[in-house]
Protein backbone atom coordinates (compact mmCIF):
# COMPACT_ATOMS: atom_id res chain seq x y z
CA UNK A 1 0.00 0.00 0.00
CA UNK A 2 2.72 2.17 0.84
CA UNK A 3 3.95 1.96 -2.29
CA UNK A 4 0.80 2.98 -4.01
CA UNK A 5 0.91 6.11 -2.30
CA UNK A 6 4.03 6.56 -3.18
CA UNK A 7 3.93 6.29 -6.99
CA UNK A 8 0.51 8.31 -6.98
CA UNK A 9 2.45 10.76 -4.87
CA UNK A 10 5.16 11.15 -7.59
CA UNK A 11 2.65 11.41 -10.40
CA UNK A 12 0.72 13.98 -9.08
CA UNK A 13 3.87 15.70 -8.67
CA UNK A 14 4.48 15.27 -12.09
CA UNK A 15 1.83 16.20 -13.78
CA UNK A 16 1.60 19.26 -11.61
CA UNK A 17 5.19 20.16 -12.59
CA UNK A 18 4.33 19.64 -16.19
CA UNK A 19 0.98 22.00 -15.77
CA UNK A 20 2.99 24.64 -14.25
CA UNK A 21 5.67 24.62 -16.64
CA UNK A 22 3.15 25.16 -19.75
CA UNK A 23 1.18 27.83 -18.04
CA UNK A 24 4.96 29.84 -17.93
CA UNK A 25 5.74 29.36 -21.11
CA UNK A 26 2.38 30.12 -22.32
CA UNK A 27 2.77 33.36 -20.44
CA UNK A 28 6.05 33.92 -21.21
CA UNK A 29 5.00 33.71 -25.44
CA UNK A 30 1.59 35.34 -25.01
CA UNK A 31 3.91 38.58 -23.17
CA UNK A 32 6.65 38.54 -26.15
CA UNK A 33 3.72 38.80 -28.65
CA UNK A 34 1.12 41.21 -27.03
CA UNK A 35 4.21 43.55 -25.22
CA UNK A 36 2.67 46.98 -26.49
CA UNK A 37 -0.51 46.19 -25.86
CA UNK A 38 -0.02 45.27 -22.67
CA UNK A 39 2.24 47.58 -21.90
CA UNK A 40 -0.62 50.05 -22.73
CA UNK A 41 -3.04 47.99 -20.41
CA UNK A 42 -0.66 48.80 -17.86
CA UNK A 43 -0.20 52.70 -18.36
CA UNK A 44 -3.63 53.43 -18.59
CA UNK A 45 -4.04 51.39 -15.63
CA UNK A 46 -1.64 52.81 -13.68
CA UNK A 47 -2.58 56.74 -14.13
CA UNK A 48 -5.84 55.80 -12.90
CA UNK A 49 -4.57 54.44 -9.82
CA UNK A 50 -2.03 57.16 -9.75
CA UNK A 51 -4.93 59.72 -10.29
CA UNK A 52 -6.92 58.43 -7.41
CA UNK A 53 -4.30 59.31 -4.92
CA UNK A 54 -4.52 62.82 -4.95
CA UNK A 55 -6.78 64.22 -3.10
CA UNK A 56 -10.16 66.28 -3.84
CA UNK A 57 -8.95 70.50 -5.34
CA UNK A 58 -5.02 69.50 -5.62
CA UNK A 59 -2.29 69.29 -8.35
CA UNK A 60 -0.13 66.39 -8.32
CA UNK A 61 2.44 65.56 -11.04
CA UNK A 62 2.37 61.83 -12.22
CA UNK A 63 5.11 60.01 -14.03
CA UNK A 64 4.64 57.15 -16.59
CA UNK A 65 6.64 55.79 -19.37
CA UNK A 66 4.83 56.14 -22.83
CA UNK A 67 4.27 53.67 -25.67
CA UNK A 68 4.92 54.08 -29.42
CA UNK A 69 1.96 54.98 -31.40
CA UNK A 70 -0.59 54.92 -28.62
CA UNK A 71 -2.43 57.81 -27.75
CA UNK A 72 -3.96 59.01 -24.36
CA UNK A 73 -8.07 60.11 -24.08
CA UNK A 74 -10.91 60.67 -23.08
CA UNK A 75 -14.71 61.86 -23.46
CA UNK A 76 -16.69 63.26 -20.35
CA UNK A 77 -20.14 61.59 -19.46
CA UNK A 78 -21.63 65.13 -20.81
CA UNK A 79 -20.40 64.64 -24.26
CA UNK A 80 -22.67 63.44 -26.80
CA UNK A 81 -22.59 59.89 -27.09
CA UNK A 82 -22.36 59.22 -30.90
CA UNK A 83 -18.68 60.64 -30.73
CA UNK A 84 -17.59 58.74 -27.72
CA UNK A 85 -16.73 54.89 -27.92
CA UNK A 86 -18.95 52.19 -27.04
CA UNK A 87 -17.00 51.47 -24.16
CA UNK A 88 -17.57 55.06 -22.62
CA UNK A 89 -21.24 55.18 -24.52
CA UNK A 90 -22.84 56.61 -20.91
CA UNK A 91 -20.39 57.31 -18.87
CA UNK A 92 -16.78 59.60 -18.74
CA UNK A 93 -14.25 57.48 -19.83
CA UNK A 94 -10.04 57.07 -19.86
CA UNK A 95 -8.90 55.73 -22.88
CA UNK A 96 -5.97 54.88 -24.47
CA UNK A 97 -6.44 53.88 -28.31
CA UNK A 98 -3.28 53.17 -30.90
CA UNK A 99 -3.38 55.26 -33.87
CA UNK A 100 -4.93 57.61 -32.70
CA UNK A 101 -7.11 59.76 -30.28
CA UNK A 102 -10.64 59.31 -32.20
CA UNK A 103 -13.62 56.66 -31.40
CA UNK A 104 -12.52 54.76 -34.67
CA UNK A 105 -9.13 54.53 -33.34
CA UNK A 106 -10.32 53.72 -29.61
CA UNK A 107 -12.55 50.77 -30.64
CA UNK A 108 -10.33 49.27 -33.31
CA UNK A 109 -7.72 49.00 -30.63
CA UNK A 110 -7.83 50.68 -27.36
CA UNK A 111 -8.35 50.19 -23.35
CA UNK A 112 -11.08 52.52 -21.70
CA UNK A 113 -11.63 52.76 -18.08
CA UNK A 114 -14.46 54.70 -16.52
CA UNK A 115 -14.07 57.63 -14.16
CA UNK A 116 -17.08 58.39 -11.84
CA UNK A 117 -16.08 62.11 -13.20
CA UNK A 118 -16.15 64.49 -15.77
CA UNK A 119 -12.84 64.46 -17.75
CA UNK A 120 -10.88 67.29 -19.90
CA UNK A 121 -7.43 66.47 -21.06
CA UNK A 122 -5.61 69.45 -22.03
CA UNK A 123 -2.23 70.04 -23.70
CA UNK A 124 -0.42 73.11 -23.36
CA UNK A 125 2.59 74.84 -24.94
CA UNK A 126 4.77 76.54 -22.45
CA UNK A 127 6.69 79.60 -23.51
CA UNK A 128 7.96 80.41 -19.64
CA UNK A 129 9.66 83.79 -20.62
CA UNK A 130 7.65 86.54 -19.18
CA UNK A 131 5.93 88.40 -21.36
CA UNK A 132 6.74 92.24 -22.51
CA UNK A 133 6.38 94.86 -20.14
CA UNK A 134 4.97 91.84 -17.12
CA UNK A 135 6.25 89.41 -14.95
CA UNK A 136 4.14 86.85 -15.97
CA UNK A 137 5.10 83.68 -18.02
CA UNK A 138 2.11 82.93 -20.58
CA UNK A 139 0.80 79.22 -21.98
CA UNK A 140 -0.75 78.70 -24.76
CA UNK A 141 -3.25 76.53 -23.91
CA UNK A 142 -4.64 73.39 -26.21
CA UNK A 143 -7.81 72.24 -25.53
CA UNK A 144 -7.35 68.89 -28.11
CA UNK A 145 -8.33 66.07 -25.56
CA UNK A 146 -5.70 63.72 -26.38
CA UNK A 147 -1.82 62.94 -25.71
CA UNK A 148 0.50 61.93 -27.83
CA UNK A 149 2.90 58.89 -26.17
CA UNK A 150 6.85 59.19 -26.90
CA UNK A 151 8.07 55.93 -27.44
CA UNK A 152 9.52 54.44 -24.21
CA UNK A 153 10.49 58.09 -22.76
CA UNK A 154 9.25 59.81 -19.78
CA UNK A 155 5.88 61.17 -19.93
CA UNK A 156 4.56 63.68 -17.15
CA UNK A 157 1.34 64.58 -16.41
CA UNK A 158 -0.74 67.46 -14.03
CA UNK A 159 -3.55 66.02 -12.51
CA UNK A 160 -5.68 68.68 -10.67
CA UNK A 161 -9.30 66.73 -9.37
CA UNK A 162 -11.88 69.19 -8.94
CA UNK A 163 -15.30 68.42 -6.88
CA UNK A 164 -16.74 66.96 -10.34
CA UNK A 165 -14.28 67.15 -12.99
CA UNK A 166 -10.38 65.67 -13.17
CA UNK A 167 -7.99 67.55 -15.83
CA UNK A 168 -5.40 66.32 -17.13
CA UNK A 169 -2.79 68.41 -18.33
CA UNK A 170 0.50 67.49 -20.46
CA UNK A 171 3.01 70.33 -20.98
CA UNK A 172 4.13 69.92 -24.60
CA UNK A 173 7.49 72.02 -26.04
CA UNK A 174 7.31 74.23 -28.74
CA UNK A 175 8.90 71.56 -30.84
CA UNK A 176 6.82 69.21 -29.74
CA UNK A 177 3.68 70.84 -30.94
CA UNK A 178 5.45 71.24 -34.42
CA UNK A 179 7.53 74.40 -34.04
CA UNK A 180 4.24 76.78 -33.04
CA UNK A 181 2.99 77.99 -29.98
CA UNK A 182 0.01 77.86 -31.40
CA UNK A 183 -0.53 74.43 -33.53
CA UNK A 184 -1.87 74.87 -36.97
CA UNK A 185 -2.73 71.42 -39.04
CA UNK A 186 -0.13 72.18 -41.26
CA UNK A 187 2.30 72.60 -38.26
CA UNK A 188 1.56 69.08 -36.91
CA UNK A 189 1.43 67.18 -39.57
CA UNK A 190 5.14 68.18 -40.49
CA UNK A 191 5.67 66.34 -36.79
CA UNK A 192 3.91 63.39 -37.13
CA UNK A 193 1.11 64.85 -34.44
CA UNK A 194 -1.77 64.99 -36.76
CA UNK A 195 -3.73 62.07 -35.41
CA UNK A 196 -3.84 63.05 -31.87
CA UNK A 197 -4.44 66.84 -32.41
CA UNK A 198 -7.65 66.72 -34.29
CA UNK A 199 -10.67 66.74 -31.94
CA UNK A 200 -13.71 68.71 -33.17
CA UNK A 201 -13.28 70.82 -29.63
CA UNK A 202 -9.88 72.11 -29.75
CA UNK A 203 -9.39 75.78 -28.64
CA UNK A 204 -6.36 77.60 -27.78
CA UNK A 205 -6.37 80.47 -25.33
CA UNK A 206 -3.39 82.56 -23.56
CA UNK A 207 -2.91 82.13 -19.68
CA UNK A 208 -0.79 82.56 -16.71
CA UNK A 209 1.49 79.49 -16.73
CA UNK A 210 1.33 77.80 -13.52
CA UNK B 1 -10.97 -6.20 -2.44
CA UNK B 2 -14.03 -5.27 -4.55
CA UNK B 3 -13.90 -2.19 -7.15
CA UNK B 4 -15.97 -0.64 -9.81
CA UNK B 5 -13.93 -0.03 -13.14
CA UNK B 6 -13.21 3.83 -13.09
CA UNK B 7 -13.57 4.24 -9.32
CA UNK B 8 -10.82 6.00 -7.23
CA UNK B 9 -9.64 3.49 -3.85
CA UNK B 10 -9.55 5.61 -1.03
CA UNK B 11 -5.99 5.55 -0.81
CA UNK B 12 -6.17 7.63 -4.70
CA UNK B 13 -8.15 9.75 -2.62
CA UNK B 14 -6.20 10.63 0.22
CA UNK B 15 -3.30 11.12 -1.39
CA UNK B 16 -5.09 13.86 -3.86
CA UNK B 17 -6.72 15.12 -1.13
CA UNK B 18 -3.32 15.35 0.66
CA UNK B 19 -1.47 17.19 -2.12
CA UNK B 20 -4.07 19.40 -2.57
CA UNK B 21 -4.07 20.03 1.07
CA UNK B 22 -0.15 20.49 1.21
CA UNK B 23 -0.65 23.36 -1.63
CA UNK B 24 -3.07 24.92 -0.49
CA UNK B 25 -0.26 25.60 2.94
CA UNK B 26 2.83 26.69 0.46
CA UNK B 27 0.25 28.93 -1.13
CA UNK B 28 -0.94 30.55 2.43
CA UNK B 29 2.69 31.34 3.46
CA UNK B 30 4.47 32.67 0.20
CA UNK B 31 3.21 35.97 0.65
CA UNK B 32 4.59 35.96 4.07
CA UNK B 33 8.01 34.78 2.49
CA UNK B 34 7.87 35.97 -0.64
CA UNK B 35 8.59 39.80 1.00
CA UNK B 36 11.65 39.12 2.58
CA UNK B 37 13.64 38.86 -0.18
CA UNK B 38 11.72 41.40 -2.59
CA UNK B 39 14.18 44.10 -2.42
CA UNK B 40 17.39 41.68 -3.15
CA UNK B 41 15.51 39.64 -5.74
CA UNK B 42 14.70 42.77 -7.66
CA UNK B 43 18.12 43.81 -8.44
CA UNK B 44 19.36 40.57 -8.85
CA UNK B 45 16.42 40.15 -11.41
CA UNK B 46 17.63 43.27 -12.95
CA UNK B 47 21.12 41.95 -13.30
CA UNK B 48 20.52 39.03 -14.69
CA UNK B 49 18.36 40.73 -17.48
CA UNK B 50 21.10 42.63 -17.92
CA UNK B 51 23.64 39.79 -18.62
CA UNK B 52 21.05 37.73 -20.38
CA UNK B 53 20.54 40.10 -22.76
CA UNK B 54 24.28 41.37 -23.18
CA UNK B 55 25.30 37.31 -23.86
CA UNK B 56 22.45 36.90 -26.54
CA UNK B 57 22.68 37.23 -29.81
CA UNK B 58 23.16 40.58 -31.89
CA UNK B 59 19.99 39.79 -33.74
CA UNK B 60 18.15 38.43 -30.26
CA UNK B 61 19.16 41.36 -27.90
CA UNK B 62 16.39 43.07 -28.33
CA UNK B 63 13.95 40.70 -27.61
CA UNK B 64 15.37 40.32 -24.21
CA UNK B 65 13.53 42.86 -21.82
CA UNK B 66 15.19 44.30 -18.99
CA UNK B 67 13.50 43.34 -15.90
CA UNK B 68 14.73 46.56 -13.87
CA UNK B 69 12.41 48.37 -11.73
CA UNK B 70 13.66 52.35 -11.04
CA UNK B 71 13.56 52.49 -7.16
CA UNK B 72 12.16 55.55 -5.52
CA UNK B 73 14.07 56.54 -2.25
CA UNK B 74 12.33 59.16 0.10
CA UNK B 75 14.60 60.89 2.08
CA UNK B 76 12.87 62.81 5.06
CA UNK B 77 13.16 64.35 8.78
CA UNK B 78 9.42 63.13 9.41
CA UNK B 79 10.27 59.55 8.09
CA UNK B 80 6.52 59.17 6.67
CA UNK B 81 5.29 57.42 3.60
CA UNK B 82 3.67 60.49 2.01
CA UNK B 83 6.46 62.89 2.90
CA UNK B 84 8.07 63.59 -0.82
CA UNK B 85 5.34 64.89 -2.85
CA UNK B 86 7.37 63.79 -5.74
CA UNK B 87 6.00 60.19 -5.46
CA UNK B 88 2.59 61.07 -5.16
CA UNK B 89 0.90 57.73 -6.53
CA UNK B 90 3.84 55.75 -6.50
CA UNK B 91 4.10 52.79 -5.04
CA UNK B 92 7.37 50.95 -3.63
CA UNK B 93 8.99 53.70 -2.44
CA UNK B 94 11.29 53.78 0.55
CA UNK B 95 11.50 55.41 3.16
CA UNK B 96 15.11 57.11 4.78
CA UNK B 97 14.75 58.94 8.17
CA UNK B 98 17.06 62.16 9.21
CA UNK B 99 18.11 62.16 12.16
CA UNK B 100 21.11 63.49 14.60
CA UNK B 101 23.16 66.45 13.87
CA UNK B 102 23.16 68.22 10.72
CA UNK B 103 26.56 66.30 9.97
CA UNK B 104 24.47 63.46 10.38
CA UNK B 105 21.73 63.84 8.26
CA UNK B 106 24.37 65.24 5.53
CA UNK B 107 25.92 61.93 5.37
CA UNK B 108 22.56 59.66 5.17
CA UNK B 109 21.58 62.00 1.81
CA UNK B 110 25.41 61.27 0.59
CA UNK B 111 25.07 58.35 1.70
CA UNK B 112 21.78 56.71 -0.34
CA UNK B 113 23.11 58.94 -3.24
CA UNK B 114 26.46 57.01 -3.84
CA UNK B 115 24.47 53.66 -3.22
CA UNK B 116 22.07 54.45 -5.54
CA UNK B 117 25.02 55.30 -8.11
CA UNK B 118 27.22 52.59 -7.24
CA UNK B 119 24.27 50.18 -7.76
CA UNK B 120 23.46 51.33 -10.74
CA UNK B 121 26.71 50.83 -11.70
CA UNK B 122 26.99 47.23 -10.86
CA UNK B 123 23.92 46.08 -11.70
CA UNK B 124 24.33 46.99 -15.51
CA UNK B 125 27.87 45.14 -15.84
CA UNK B 126 30.01 48.16 -14.93
CA UNK B 127 29.41 49.71 -18.19
CA UNK B 128 31.32 46.70 -19.41
CA UNK B 129 28.41 44.90 -21.36
CA UNK B 130 26.95 45.75 -24.48
CA UNK B 131 23.13 46.09 -23.15
CA UNK B 132 21.13 47.76 -25.93
CA UNK B 133 21.71 46.26 -28.71
CA UNK B 134 23.44 45.83 -31.98
CA UNK B 135 25.20 49.27 -33.21
CA UNK B 136 23.66 50.89 -36.01
CA UNK B 137 26.13 51.06 -39.28
CA UNK B 138 25.94 54.72 -39.10
CA UNK B 139 27.37 56.49 -36.07
CA UNK B 140 25.28 59.80 -36.63
CA UNK B 141 22.29 57.39 -36.06
CA UNK B 142 23.14 55.74 -33.18
CA UNK B 143 21.59 57.55 -29.61
CA UNK B 144 22.26 56.67 -26.31
CA UNK B 145 19.83 54.77 -24.48
CA UNK B 146 19.13 54.44 -20.78
CA UNK B 147 17.92 52.82 -17.56
CA UNK B 148 16.79 55.14 -14.82
CA UNK B 149 18.31 53.12 -12.06
CA UNK B 150 16.61 55.35 -8.95
CA UNK B 151 14.89 58.71 -7.97
CA UNK B 152 16.12 59.69 -4.99
CA UNK B 153 14.03 62.81 -3.66
CA UNK B 154 14.57 65.08 -0.71
CA UNK B 155 10.83 66.16 1.34
CA UNK B 156 9.99 69.39 2.01
CA UNK B 157 11.08 68.98 5.72
CA UNK B 158 14.86 68.88 4.98
CA UNK B 159 16.28 72.29 5.73
CA UNK B 160 18.32 74.05 3.59
CA UNK B 161 20.84 74.09 6.63
CA UNK B 162 21.44 70.00 5.85
CA UNK B 163 21.18 70.58 2.22
CA UNK B 164 23.83 72.89 2.10
CA UNK B 165 26.04 70.73 4.25
CA UNK B 166 25.81 67.76 1.77
CA UNK B 167 29.67 67.09 -0.22
CA UNK B 168 28.89 63.97 -2.06
CA UNK B 169 32.03 63.96 -4.83
CA UNK B 170 33.87 63.88 -1.22
CA UNK B 171 31.87 60.97 -0.13
CA UNK B 172 32.69 59.10 -3.41
CA UNK B 173 36.21 60.11 -2.42
CA UNK B 174 36.35 58.64 0.96
CA UNK B 175 34.47 56.57 1.69
CA UNK B 176 34.50 52.94 1.08
CA UNK B 177 31.88 51.09 -1.15
CA UNK B 178 29.74 48.74 1.99
CA UNK B 179 31.68 45.38 2.70
CA UNK B 180 34.62 46.48 0.60
CA UNK B 181 38.47 47.78 0.55
CA UNK B 182 37.74 50.04 -2.95
CA UNK B 183 36.63 53.98 -2.63
CA UNK B 184 33.64 54.49 -4.67
CA UNK B 185 35.26 56.34 -6.82
CA UNK B 186 38.00 53.83 -7.90
CA UNK B 187 34.77 51.39 -8.11
CA UNK B 188 33.75 53.54 -10.83
CA UNK B 189 37.14 53.34 -12.68
CA UNK B 190 38.38 56.72 -11.78
CA UNK B 191 41.12 57.53 -9.95
CA UNK B 192 41.02 61.36 -10.19
CA UNK B 193 38.61 64.02 -10.90
CA UNK B 194 39.47 67.33 -11.73
CA UNK B 195 37.63 70.59 -10.36
CA UNK B 196 36.87 73.58 -12.76
CA UNK B 197 35.74 76.77 -12.27
CA UNK B 198 32.83 78.45 -14.09
CA UNK B 199 35.31 80.24 -16.04
CA UNK B 200 37.28 77.17 -17.33
CA UNK B 201 33.84 75.70 -18.20
CA UNK B 202 32.41 78.28 -20.19
CA UNK B 203 35.64 78.18 -22.26
CA UNK B 204 35.46 74.46 -22.95
CA UNK B 205 32.00 74.69 -23.91
CA UNK B 206 33.16 77.41 -26.61
CA UNK B 207 35.44 75.14 -27.83
CA UNK B 208 32.56 72.65 -28.90
CA UNK B 209 31.43 73.20 -32.14
CA UNK B 210 28.04 74.92 -32.71
CA UNK B 211 26.62 71.58 -33.76
CA UNK B 212 27.67 69.63 -31.60
CA UNK B 213 26.85 72.42 -28.68
CA UNK B 214 23.04 71.49 -29.98
CA UNK B 215 23.15 68.63 -28.17
CA UNK B 216 23.85 70.60 -24.63
CA UNK B 217 20.76 69.78 -22.85
CA UNK B 218 20.12 71.88 -19.42
CA UNK B 219 17.77 70.42 -16.87
CA UNK B 220 16.03 71.85 -14.58
CA UNK B 221 13.65 71.22 -11.62
CA UNK B 222 12.44 72.46 -8.39
CA UNK B 223 11.60 68.95 -7.04
CA UNK B 224 14.55 68.42 -5.12
CA UNK B 225 14.90 65.27 -7.06
CA UNK B 226 18.02 63.49 -8.42
CA UNK B 227 17.94 60.47 -11.00
CA UNK B 228 20.44 57.97 -11.04
CA UNK B 229 20.80 57.10 -14.63
CA UNK B 230 22.39 54.80 -16.60
CA UNK B 231 23.48 55.78 -20.17
CA UNK B 232 25.14 53.98 -22.78
CA UNK B 233 25.86 54.76 -26.89
CA UNK B 234 27.33 52.04 -29.15
CA UNK B 235 30.11 53.19 -31.61
CA UNK B 236 32.65 52.25 -33.71
CA UNK B 237 35.96 51.31 -32.48
CA UNK B 238 37.58 54.07 -34.23
CA UNK B 239 35.27 57.01 -32.37
CA UNK B 240 36.25 55.49 -28.91
CA UNK B 241 40.05 57.14 -29.73
CA UNK B 242 38.51 59.99 -30.49
CA UNK B 243 36.34 60.04 -27.12
CA UNK B 244 39.28 58.95 -24.93
CA UNK B 245 41.33 62.32 -26.06
CA UNK B 246 40.04 64.21 -23.54
CA UNK B 247 37.95 66.97 -22.86
CA UNK B 248 39.37 69.23 -25.74
CA UNK B 249 40.08 66.86 -28.37
CA UNK B 250 36.94 65.10 -27.53
CA UNK B 251 33.50 66.43 -29.47
CA UNK B 252 31.43 66.07 -26.33
CA UNK B 253 32.21 66.40 -22.52
CA UNK B 254 30.00 64.69 -19.64
CA UNK B 255 29.98 67.26 -17.39
CA UNK B 256 28.51 67.37 -13.77
CA UNK B 257 26.98 70.51 -13.17
CA UNK B 258 26.08 73.67 -13.69
CA UNK B 259 27.21 76.37 -16.10
CA UNK B 260 27.74 80.10 -16.07
CA UNK B 261 26.56 80.04 -12.20
CA UNK B 262 28.69 82.83 -10.55
CA UNK B 263 28.47 80.06 -7.67
CA UNK B 264 28.90 76.29 -7.09
CA UNK B 265 31.51 74.08 -9.14
CA UNK B 266 31.78 72.15 -11.27
CA UNK B 267 33.51 68.52 -11.88
CA UNK B 268 34.32 67.69 -15.14
CA UNK B 269 36.62 64.09 -15.37
CA UNK B 270 39.19 65.02 -18.43
CA UNK B 271 39.26 61.51 -19.25
CA UNK B 272 35.54 60.70 -19.52
CA UNK B 273 33.69 61.49 -22.96
CA UNK B 274 30.30 60.50 -24.14
CA UNK B 275 29.63 61.35 -27.99
CA UNK B 276 25.94 62.65 -28.51
CA UNK B 277 25.34 64.44 -25.51
CA UNK B 278 26.25 67.21 -22.48
CA UNK B 279 24.37 67.53 -19.45
CA UNK B 280 24.21 70.37 -18.16
CA UNK B 281 22.07 71.19 -14.38
CA UNK B 282 21.08 74.30 -14.87
CA UNK B 283 20.31 77.19 -11.96
CA UNK B 284 16.77 77.96 -12.48
CA UNK B 285 14.42 77.06 -10.51
CA UNK B 286 16.24 74.28 -8.78
CA UNK B 287 15.70 74.61 -4.85
CA UNK B 288 19.17 75.55 -4.11
CA UNK B 289 21.16 72.50 -3.16
CA UNK B 290 24.03 73.69 -5.43
CA UNK B 291 26.64 71.89 -3.85
CA UNK B 292 24.54 68.32 -3.66
CA UNK B 293 23.91 68.98 -7.30
CA UNK B 294 26.87 70.63 -9.07
CA UNK B 295 29.00 68.42 -8.32
CA UNK B 296 27.85 64.75 -9.26
CA UNK B 297 30.44 63.51 -11.01
CA UNK B 298 30.29 60.40 -13.59
CA UNK B 299 31.31 56.78 -13.12
CA UNK B 300 32.43 56.05 -17.26
CA UNK B 301 33.69 53.43 -19.06
CA UNK B 302 34.80 53.88 -23.25
CA UNK B 303 36.14 50.76 -24.98
CA UNK B 304 35.16 47.46 -26.16
CA UNK B 305 32.20 45.57 -24.28
CA UNK B 306 33.17 42.48 -23.25
CA UNK B 307 31.86 39.00 -24.70
CA UNK B 308 31.67 41.22 -28.31
CA UNK B 309 33.73 41.09 -31.20
CA UNK B 310 35.77 43.68 -31.65
CA UNK B 311 33.79 45.91 -33.31
CA UNK B 312 31.38 46.37 -30.76
CA UNK B 313 32.58 49.40 -28.48
CA UNK B 314 30.59 52.25 -27.00
CA UNK B 315 30.92 54.25 -23.71
CA UNK B 316 28.77 53.52 -20.90
CA UNK B 317 28.21 56.20 -18.12
CA UNK B 318 26.16 56.12 -14.98
CA UNK B 319 25.44 59.95 -13.19
CA UNK B 320 22.83 61.87 -11.66
CA UNK B 321 21.05 64.19 -12.82
CA UNK B 322 18.53 66.32 -11.63
CA UNK B 323 14.55 64.75 -12.58
CA UNK B 324 13.76 66.91 -15.48
CA UNK B 325 11.57 64.50 -17.58
CA UNK B 326 11.88 66.87 -20.79
CA UNK B 327 16.36 66.67 -20.15
CA UNK B 328 16.14 63.04 -19.54
CA UNK B 329 14.43 62.31 -22.46
CA UNK B 330 16.72 64.38 -24.44
CA UNK B 331 19.37 62.61 -23.48
CA UNK B 332 18.33 59.58 -23.83
CA UNK B 333 16.78 59.74 -27.49
CA UNK B 334 17.29 56.48 -28.51
CA UNK B 335 14.96 55.26 -25.49
CA UNK B 336 14.38 54.38 -21.82
CA UNK B 337 14.45 50.76 -20.92
CA UNK B 338 13.29 49.09 -17.73
CA UNK B 339 9.96 50.49 -15.90
CA UNK B 340 9.45 53.80 -14.11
Amino acid sequence: MAKVVLENVIGLLIFAAIVVMIIVVGVKVSNFQLGDERNAQKFLDSLVEKMESIGENQTGVLTLQGVDNWYLTGWSKSENPEIKPEACFLESCLCICEGGGNKGSCETNGFCEEIDKEIEIVSFVANRAPLPNTNENFCVLYKDGCVTLPKNLITEFRVRTEESKIVIMEEVSVEESGGEYIPTEESLRKRNLYSCWKRERAISEIIACF
Amino acid sequence: MNCKRGELTSEQIIVIVLAIAGFVVVLLFFPIIQPLFTEQTSDELCHLSVITRATAPDALQSGVPLKCETKKVCISESGRGDACSQFLGEEGVRVVELSGSVEDKAKVIERESANAMYDCWRIMGEGKVSIFGKAFEQFTENQPKCVICSRVALADDVTQEVKNSVEINKYLAEQNVPGTNQKYLEAFGVSAYTFVDDVEFDKALEGIDAENRENIVRASNDQDQLAFVFMQLQAPGTIIEGMLGGAKTASFVLAGGAASTGTGRLAINPRVALAGVIAVGATAGFSGIQTYRNQLIAGAYCGVFEGKSQTSSGCSVVRGMEWDASAINHLCAGGIEGEL
